[in-house]
């Protein structure tokens, strides 16, 4: 009888959120509003998210992780995701975002 | 009705739901009990209102507090059924919360009101009645305005009962209360029907005005073009106007009251000596505690 091998192969790596990402728009009619999206993030990760409730056709609320906002200021990152977000989704949706930024920052200094 | 208030009507049996119910569940409730709404409790407090509006189209998975309404319109088991009508109106609902001591105490849907306040409109001439006469006048008062009564009495309504019938006696009337109807000005006055052949005006005229408006209708009313033989006649008395305090007592009902007595003991002084209006002479006090007080 012939030998048997198994290849077990392992990644490891640091665990993201794997539900609310960065950003979660969520949809006026959507099976899930934004009290459940609250509680959810609450459970799973307590303050690292803000929820934002809007006043905007497609999308009731937002959850956006603390951190985004910090570099991000809500008032210019709210508009952005929502423009391009009601292109994408309807109001039954929750629609999840991964936002990443590049700063560039140049300084002078005097020699 | 003036002590009819939503206590007395209100459905005491609650069902409520909490927040983080599902909306299946809201509508299975609804369902089962055949009702439209749930008052929305968390840890003993109202914190919304769901309706069967509110769920239609909405996902079933959703939480009952994603889909109710937050702001809650609510009100006291003390309140007057016409408070409670005006919130209504007010706010576009159909459905009260009654609270006390910041618990849900009852339910006040708007076909349960309107068939209690339509027990006090007279069907015959189409007028509120006289319990709603002292629940406005009192209102009018708090609202800081001068009132004017004038009460009208029609003359030997019982011979023309007996003479001509009793379905007769009611042609009359209806008549008498559209020959009224049209004859008011609606900005200031309004017509109840007191009693069997009895109306009352409440105005904001002041007395003066108000007994050239009595006399206007008791005049109208006589020279109406009656069957032959019928002859309807008035007498009115008319009380209001502001006056120094003399017997303001502080409650607005008990000055009301006795401002509607003064009225008709005046009509019925008007059919004693045979003119068409007297003017109440004692009048009360009525200036509203809001002028009172400043």
């Amino acid at each position: 009888m012939p030998a048997r091998r198994v290849d077990v192969s392992m990644s490891f790596s640091a665990f993201e959120n794997p539900i609310v990402d960065d950003v979660l728009l969520i949809g006026r009619k959507a099976p899930i509003g934004q009290e459940a999206m609250r509680r959810l993030i609450s459970a799973i990760a307590p303050e690292e998210y803000e929820i934002v409730t809007l006043d905007h056709p497609t999308f009731e609320a937002a959850s956006i992780k603390r951190a985004l906002l910090k570099a991000i200021p809500r008032e210019k990152l709210l508009p952005l995701l929502l423009g391009e977000g009601e292109r994408l989704a309807t109001e039954t949706a929750i629609v999840r975002v991964r936002v990443s930024f590049a700063a560039n920052i140049s300084r002078e200094v005097e020699l | 009705m003036m002590n009819l208030t939503v206590e007395d009507i209100m459905t005491r049996e609650i069902i409520t739901i909490a927040p983080y119910e599902s909306i299946k569940k809201a509508s299975e409730i609804m369902e089962e009990c055949g009702i439209g709404c749930l008052p929305v409790i968390e840890n003993g407090k109202l914190v919304g209102i769901i309706t069967s509006r509110d769920i239609r189209g909405v996902h079933s998975n959703r939480l009952v507090a994603d889909a109710m309404t937050k702001t809650v319109i609510t009100t006291h088991p003390s309140c007057s059924l016409w408070e409670a009508k005006e919130a209504m109106e007010f706010n576009g609902i159909e459905k009260l919360v009654v609270i006390e001591d910041d618990k849900v105490v009852g339910l006040v849907t708007k076909k349960l009101l309107y068939g209690e306040l339509g027990k006090h409109t007279d069907l015959l001439t189409g007028f509120e009645r006289a319990e709603c006469l002292q629940h406005r006048a009192v209102e009018m008062l708090q609202e800081g305005k001068e009132i004017a009564i004038i009460f009208i009495d029609l003359d030997n309504f019982g011979a023309i009962n007996k003479e001509f019938g009793h379905v007769k006696g009611d042609e009359v009337l209806r008549q008498a209360a559209h020959i009224f109807r049209g004859i008011i000005d609606e900005e200031t006055d309004k017509i109840y029907r007191y009693g069997g052949d009895e109306f009352a005006v409440l105005s904001t005229k002041n007395v003066w005005e108000a007994k050239e408006l009595a006399n206007r209708m008791i005049a109208l009313l006589s020279s109406w073009g009656w069957p032959i033989g019928l002859k309807v006649t008035a007498s009115a008395g008319v009380a209001g106007g502001r006056r120094k305090a003399v017997r303001f007592n502080g409650n607005l009902n008990h000055m009301v009251a006795d401002l509607i007595n003064m009225a008709s003991l005046a009509s019925t002084k008007a059919k004693r000596e045979k003119v068409p209006v007297v003017v109440a002479e004692h009048a009360i006090d009525v200036v509203p505690a809001a002028v009172e007080s400043s």
